[in-house]
């Protein structure tokens, strides 16, 4: 008890520091590019540091588009995961401008706070230059080929029922927007919704990331994105993805910025509005730790139950189921959660939860091979029939315990696969508001609360005297 | 005999570790293979065998010409023979049969471009592709000598991954003396304005920009034109009035996966504005893939453009020019253009699936007579056209690629020949080995005169032979033709030749250690001697002895030069790809 005490006022001390100091520094901001009305040119570029949503490109490789585009050599170029955070990047100072298709644009100037501007010239300039439209997997051609007939009026023959899972990813907006809470809206989603009655299917949307939402299309986890980039102008010879007729027409990129310049802000209070408070974010953290909780109590049940099954394995006689067990530890052990979990996500599983469970399943089984490693390293054995007891009793040990906190804490990384768990989302929310630090220490307080009661849980067995 | 088995431990612990080492640079050797073939074990065998290198001339019996200076099909070249199929575009129509209401005909002192701006205004300098440099009589050309450098840039290519960087192949620059009257209607900066003697560079590269640079200094004479889209080949600049035709040789991507087609576009150089684009995405083509490398030909008594594309259409376009001389605009209406298109049964057979039908296209420069157009396409058909009827005259099949610009050139009897090379494409072997060649080909009939083959590779879609245009020469070397040629005898290495252009025959031939896809230009000095400037594919620029192929003198650059350099007086100026122009001086 005493103990526990100590570790709540070291993590509690800890804590405190890094609040006063995450509120106090903030990411050191470019110089801002001062808009002296409209006339300022995308020349003035040169140097400056240009944001905008993820793409399925490389941040190299948009930041070569933009200088190739714009005609100017910016200085770098960050992507942000949801267009509305490179938006809010920019009215913070973080960024001098952001990127936008046109019609982006048209939406952000109508409030008067932004100017758009156009680049000097483009290829084929006033004119449409690519179209937004759906996007299909080659192998959905005759959905493809359905959208075409829906976006020309032609009736359809037969309604074929069923569901049409459709992707979006809000990169566009007012086409398709997503807000903080995973909503979708706008005109590409509306359209979706359409062909999907069209078809006399039942829409399911599915919020995706941009950068790879054509992976996801590919793997099959939707039927189709509402809104991609279709060109008449298509040169490539292998197709990759199938493309409809294109429902809004775009003539250019154009570069956004403040008229007014940059928003400033600071100081620990600003730091808890902003980053717990405002726009309701407190409800989206308290939703991801409990998918964080959610993924972390699954994950240790799987990895309870297989580590009993592999420990009965490894007790029994018969060497090769032995040695069958001993392998398998070993890979579960030795094989990094991340890789793991990338495995499951993009080999084995594909429908619409398959992040989640991947998640689930490669933290569960980490922690089932450490756990069982652990257990035969102490020589704890087994009984050969089954006992609850003598199961809860390991399950309770403080061995189990240290498992079961590693596997907690292994729960970080599913935001690799897209899950809105508590560290996605305040690392999220810390781009946007610009206080990263701030953010990331409230989810290192998560854990710490989260391990504090995991530590506060009775044990089976005494600790070892020796240490 | 513990100090003997020691011994034995510690001799076979020796064996051991250099055995490893052995092992270990083996497989670090193996490695370094890999990478060379991109992981394709197929081109292994190319990294360690030499091919034949040169072979033997091939010369073949010509029909006697029934006249002289009209191109007539004999029966080896009839068209027939080559074309399974043409068409024709006017006014958005297919027609069957055509005549220009305002026919081309370029003289002698059209072809030349003996213009009103004086300088190096298309690849090669001139239509006839001859003219390899511009009032260079030196006096004296023994030592190269590097001088300015402008940064240039790169540009996202369509895959969305890798970059277009510097300047590519064919990628000459144009050199442009203004006069005093053009100077001052110019967007030019004051200082380049106010210089007398001010030599323009004129320089579209792939970083999708149009750079303006003065050749003494390497200083910009204007704000850079940022057109978005890359050009690999050279662009051409009317003979009189100041504008710019250049054609993006791939298309551009998206941030959203769409596609942007390559085009040909037009400006004033007056103001740097955009007046004309056209040829994107043309459904009249017989390729998807449009790409626009050829330098293009103005006609300028019919006011009339001429362009054949990638596409595998010839464009036409009667541009309509006038300048208001009062407020300084330049200004044209172009018509729709008038399009021609082929296909081939040679390039049917040749072409994979995956080339949309049997459509090829042209990445070399035309060559022109009168009215006569000289093009070959990269199917290995090579054809003259009637320019005012539209229709082919004679067509020659030269089995290869041909990325190599024509040289047409008339002997001293009178006689019009054509020189042209080709790049191993489809007749290779098992192990990507084949023949490319130099030919010369009779421009009134179409047949070939002679034929000098390379044993060439052609690994990782990099083909081997010919894709430089010849360099050719006159005065004391009137008789030598120079080429360079790629990939042979190894696949790491290339050929400069000096052949005979009466018999075909080699003078002399000198080994690079790299590809040379840069055509070779020609100096003179006032002795009456000659010098070969050669750019190489290692960054190796070499000033040779045009009578024995010895290097007088070398700067390097150690980037890949692909572009063929612009000669204007005793300044050479050239692109390199990684992402610099560079001038050097030759003294």
């Amino acid at each position: 008890m005493m103990k526990t005490r100590i570790k709540l006022i070291a993590s509690l001390i800890f804590v405190s520091i890094l609040f006063v100091l995450s509120a106090v520094i903030v990411p050191k901001r470019p110089a801002h590019l001062s808009v002296a009305g409209e006339t300022v040119t995308v020349r003035e570029f040169d140097g400056c540091t240009i944001g905008g949503v993820s793409t399925n490109l490389s941040d190299e490789s948009v930041r070569m588009f933009l200088d190739g585009y714009f005609g100017i050599h910016l200085g770098s170029y960050i992507s942000y995961e949801r267009f509305e955070d490179a938006k809010k990047a920019l009215d913070n100072g973080l960024v001098s401008g952001i990127w936008a298709v046109d019609i982006t644009a048209a939406k952000l100037t109508q409030s008067g706070e932004y100017v758009a501007l156009s680049p000097a010239e483009t290829p084929g300039q006033g004119q449409t230059n690519f179209s937004f439209g759906f996007a299909f997997a080659p192998s959905n051609r005759e959905l493809r080929d359905q959208a075409n007939a829906f976006l020309a009026g032609v009736p359809l023959a037969h309604q074929p029922g069923g569901t049409l899972t459709i992707g979006v990813t809000g990169a566009v907006p007012p086409l398709e927007e997503v807000d903080a809470f995973g909503n979708a809206n706008g005109s590409s989603l509306t359209l979706a919704k359409e062909f999907a009655s069209y078809l006399g299917r039942k829409s399911i949307i599915v919020v995706l990331q941009n950068d790879s939402a054509l992976v996801d299309l590919m793997a099959g986890r939707v039927d189709m994105l509402a809104t991609y980039g279709t060109s008449e102008n298509h040169s490539l010879t292998e197709t990759k993805y199938l493309m409809s007729d294109g429902y809004q027409e775009i003539s250019e990129y154009q570069l956004i910025v403040r008229k007014e310049g940059a928003e400033k802000m600071q100081g620990l209070l600003n730091a808890i509005k902003e980053n717990l408070i405002s726009g309701g974010a407190y409800r989206l953290i308290f939703k991801a730790a409990f998918v964080s909780l959610a993924i972390f109590l699954l994950s240790a049940l799987i990895a309870g139950i297989l580590s009993y099954v592999l420990l009965l394995l490894s007790g029994i006689r018969h060497k090769a189921l032995r040695n069958l067990a001993g392998g398998i530890i070993f890979l579960l052990k030795s094989t990094p959660v991340l890789l793991l979990m990338l495995v499951l996500f993009y080999g084995f599983f594909s429908s619409r939860h398959s992040s989640f469970i991947s998640a689930i399943v490669a933290i569960g089984f980490y922690g089932a091979g450490m756990l069982t490693g652990e257990f035969l390293d102490k020589h704890i054995e087994v009984p050969h029939s089954f006992n609850g007891k003598a199961v809860l009793s390991l399950l309770t040990s403080r061995s189990a315990r240290k498992i079961f906190i590693l596997q907690l804490q292994w729960t970080t990384i599913v935001g690799y696969l897209g899950v809105n768990d508590i560290t996605q989302v305040l690392k999220t929310i810390g781009n946007r508001t610009l206080y990263p630090l701030f953010s990331i220490t409230c989810s290192i307080l998560f854990y710490l609360i989260v391990v504090l009661l995991l530590e506060w849980l009775p044990c089976s067995d005494k600790a070892d005297p020796k240490h | 005999m513990s100090t003997g088995v020691s011994r034995r431990k510690l001799s076979l612990r020796i064996g051991a570790g250099i055995a490893a080492l052995v092992l270990f640079a083996a497989l670090f050797f193996f490695f370094i293979l890999l990478i060379k073939v991109k992981g394709q074990f197929g081109y292994l065998y190319n990294f360690f065998v030499k091919t034949d290198g040169s072979l033997p001339v091939s010369t073949y019996e010509t029909m006697e010409p029934v006249s002289h200076n009209v191109p007539y099909a004999v029966p080896s070249t009839k068209p027939e023979r080559f074309l399974a199929s043409t068409k024709l575009e006017v006014e958005g129509l297919i027609v069957t049969d055509y005549q220009r209401p305002a026919p081309i005909r370029l003289d002698e002192s059209s072809v030349n471009l003996l213009s009103a701006h004086m300088g190096l205004l298309t690849f090669r300098g001139n239509y006839a592709r001859t003219a390899s440099s511009y009032q260079s009589v030196l006096d004296s050309a023994t030592r190269l000598k590097k001088s300015w450098s402008f940064r240039t840039g790169r540009f996202l290519k369509d895959d969305g991954v890798n970059y277009w960087s510097g300047n590519g192949w064919t990628g000459q620059p144009i050199a442009v003396h203004w006069s005093n009257e053009w100077k001052a209607v110019m967007n030019l900066y004051p200082t380049a304005c106010q210089k007398s003697d001010l030599t323009e560079i004129i320089y579209p590269g792939m970083d999708g920009k149009i750079h303006f640079l003065d050749i003494e200094t390497g200083a910009e004479t204007r704000p850079a034109i940022n057109v978005g889209m890359i050009f690999k080949g050279t662009c051409s600049v009317h003979p009189t009035y100041p504008l710019l035709i250049c054609g993006s040789g791939d298309s551009a991507t998206g941030l959203f996966g769409e596609q942007i087609c390559a085009r040909i576009f037009i400006y004033s150089l007056i103001d740097g504005r955009k007046l004309y684009e056209f040829a994107a995405n043309d459904p009249f083509s017989t390729r998807s893939w449009h790409g626009f490398d050829s330098s293009p030909i103005f006609a300028e008594e019919a006011d009339t453009v001429i362009y054949p594309g990638e596409n595998g259409v010839l464009y036409t376009l009667r541009l309509n020019t006038s300048f208001d001389k009062e407020h300084a605009i330049l200004s044209i209406a172009p018509e729709q253009p008038v399009k021609y298109a082929y296909t081939s049964y040679a390039a049917g057979e040749r072409f994979e699936a995956s080339e949309n039908g049997n459509g090829s296209g042209s990445e070399s420069s035309p060559v022109v007579y009168d009215h006569y157009l000289f093009f070959g396409d990269n199917g290995g058909i090579f054809q003259c056209l009637d320019l005012n009827t539209m229709k082919p005259v004679w067509v020659q099949d030269l089995l290869e690629d041909i990325n190599s610009s024509p040289v047409l050139e008339q002997d001293a009897d009178g006689k019009w020949y054509i020189y042209v090379g080709t790049t191993l494409k489809f007749h290779y072997d098992t192990h990507h080995i084949g023949e490319a060649g130099i030919y010369k080909l009779n421009a009134q009939t179409g047949e070939i005169v002679w034929k000098k083959p390379y044993a060439v590779h052609t690994v990782l879609g990099l083909a081997g032979g010919v894709l430089a245009s010849g360099a050719s020469g006159c005065g004391e070397i009137a008789d030598y033709l120079f080429y360079a040629i790629s990939k042979v005898p190894s696949v790491e290495s290339g050929y400069v030749v000096a052949i005979s252009k009466t018999t075909g025959e080699e003078y002399w031939r000198y080994e690079l250690p790299c590809d040379a896809w840069s055509s070779g230009c020609l100096v003179y000095t006032e002795d009456g001697h000659s010098r070969l400037v050669q750019c190489c594919g290692n960054g190796d620029v070499l000033l040779m002895d045009t009578l024995t192929g010895k290097v007088l003198s070398k700067v390097s650059y150690n980037s890949n030069i692909e572009s063929t350099p612009a000669i204007v007086g005793n300044r050479i100026v050239v692109g390199l790809r990684s992402e610099y122009i560079v001038s050097m001086e030759i003294h």
